[in-house]
């Protein structure tokens, strides 16, 4: 009658109690509490013989020899190290194409390429131009000169700036041409789908060849 | 067995530079790396290749290693290079008890015990090992090494890089989940160690 009520008060033993009981692994006053409600409750005495039972057969499995030295070679470490390297390559080449993604991006976004950049840069160009053509219209020689010469002179000027012109004209078009290269919404686009497909196709791959043991 | 100052000075050795000293070091731990792995991984050519692993990369972070011990930083990386070639999406397959146990893939030494003896020891460790490999993950580890492998609390907490009170709950729960398998598929143990 006293085990019973002892048993009922105190409830059973937990599972984690139990395992740690059977490695000693519990406190003296804990000991002493298990030990004392073993000896009363025949369930938690079957359970614990159970633990106890499964315990000692685990410990019965036997040491597997190895098959051979695993001691490394020079060549092994270094081999190695280079496959590793080689693993991983497209991660970083997929982190570097990330970077240039979020820089195009956030450049895009800022307004810095594209149609108002172009703008700026024509216009600075525009103005280059007309600094030229400026100094070429009140740049005339100081001392006096022959009419014919000064003729020539204009001539040559008038030679010079047309050819100024067209240096700027060529400048223009060329930055126009280089800006037309990546800065139309269309072409930025582009390059955006383009670096977001490399990111995506590398990070596969770096995955992939994560999980491809293989290699080794 | 080598003695615990030798092994410092042989990390030290290793450290800088030393090959011969890391490989020392090597066949000194070898047979518990290996065994770790073959009782996580259920396979002797995986276990062989997680091994070498261990030490490949082991002598790669030999500079991490301050002080302490060895063994268990050793033992942590090959706890590490286990969990990563389960979560491999190569190995993410179901594994069938009876095809484990009618499949040993690993020889077991006589060490002069009787035929019939040899033959009981081979057939209970088959189905132990079949029966530890339905453990999830962190239960296996926890088993194997305090039930298996035989280190203390303590060593088995460092290696799985969790609190001691983690390693008793996991540990109680995989001893549990073996005991409730072993018991209700009795017919799978040789009659000697059938449990009551």
């Amino acid at each position: 009658m006293k085990g019973l009520l002892h048993r009922f008060q105190m409830g059973h033993i937990k599972p984690a109690s139990l395992s740690a009981f059977l490695d000693a692994a519990v406190s003296d006053s804990e000991y002493k509490k298990i030990t004392r409600h073993l000896s009363d409750c025949t369930q938690c005495h079957a359970e614990m013989l159970g633990l106890q039972q499964t315990v000692h057969l685990l410990r019965t499995i036997p040491e597997v020899p190895v098959p051979r030295s695993f001691a490394l070679t020079a060549s092994v470490t270094v081999v190695k190290a280079d496959l590793s390297r080689i693993r991983r390559a497209p991660l970083m080449a997929a982190a570097a194409m990330a970077v240039a993604l979020v820089v195009v991006l956030v450049s895009d976004g800022l307004g810095l390429v594209g149609p108002q950049g172009q703008q700026t840069v024509v216009h600075l160009a525009m103005e280059e131009q007309a600094a030229v053509v400026r100094t070429d219209a009140s740049g005339g020689p100081a001392s006096p000169i022959s009419m014919d010469t000064k003729t020539t002179d204009v001539d040559r000027s008038a030679s010079v700036q047309s050819t100024s012109i067209n240096t700027v004209d060529a400048t223009q078009s060329r930055r126009t041409d280089t800006l037309n290269g990546v800065s139309s919404p269309f072409d930025l686009w582009m390059l955006e789908l383009g670096l977001l497909g490399a990111v995506i196709l590398l990070g596969i791959t770096a995955w992939a060849g994560r999980n491809d043991r293989s290699s080794l | 067995m080598i003695e615990e100052t030798q092994i410092a000075v042989l990390v030290s050795e290793a450290k800088a530079g030393r090959l011969s000293a890391f490989n020392t070091l090597v066949e000194e731990y070898q047979t518990p790396i290996y065994n770790l792995a073959y009782r996580m991984l259920t396979d002797t050519a995986v276990a062989e290749d997680v091994a070498q692993d261990t030490f490949v990369a082991a002598y790669r972070k030999l500079h991490q290693f301050k002080e302490g011990n060895f063994r268990a930083w050793l033992m942590r990386i090959a706890a590490n290079c286990c969990r990563d070639y389960m979560r491999s999406a190569q190995v993410r397959r179901n594994v069938s008890l009876e095809a484990l146990v009618e499949q040993p893939s690993f020889v077991l030494t006589s060490n002069g015990a009787s035929p019939e003896d040899f033959a009981l020891r081979r057939e209970l460790a088959q189905v132990l090992q079949a029966t530890l490999a339905t453990l999830p993950e962190d239960q296996r580890l926890a088993v194997v090494l305090v039930d298996v492998q035989e280190f203390s609390y303590e060593e088995s907490a460092q290696i799985m890089g969790i609190p001691v009170g983690t390693v008793k709950s996991r540990l109680s729960r995989g001893r549990l989940a073996l005991r409730d398998r072993l018991s209700s598929e009795t017919e799978l143990l040789p009659t000697e160690f059938r449990l009551r």
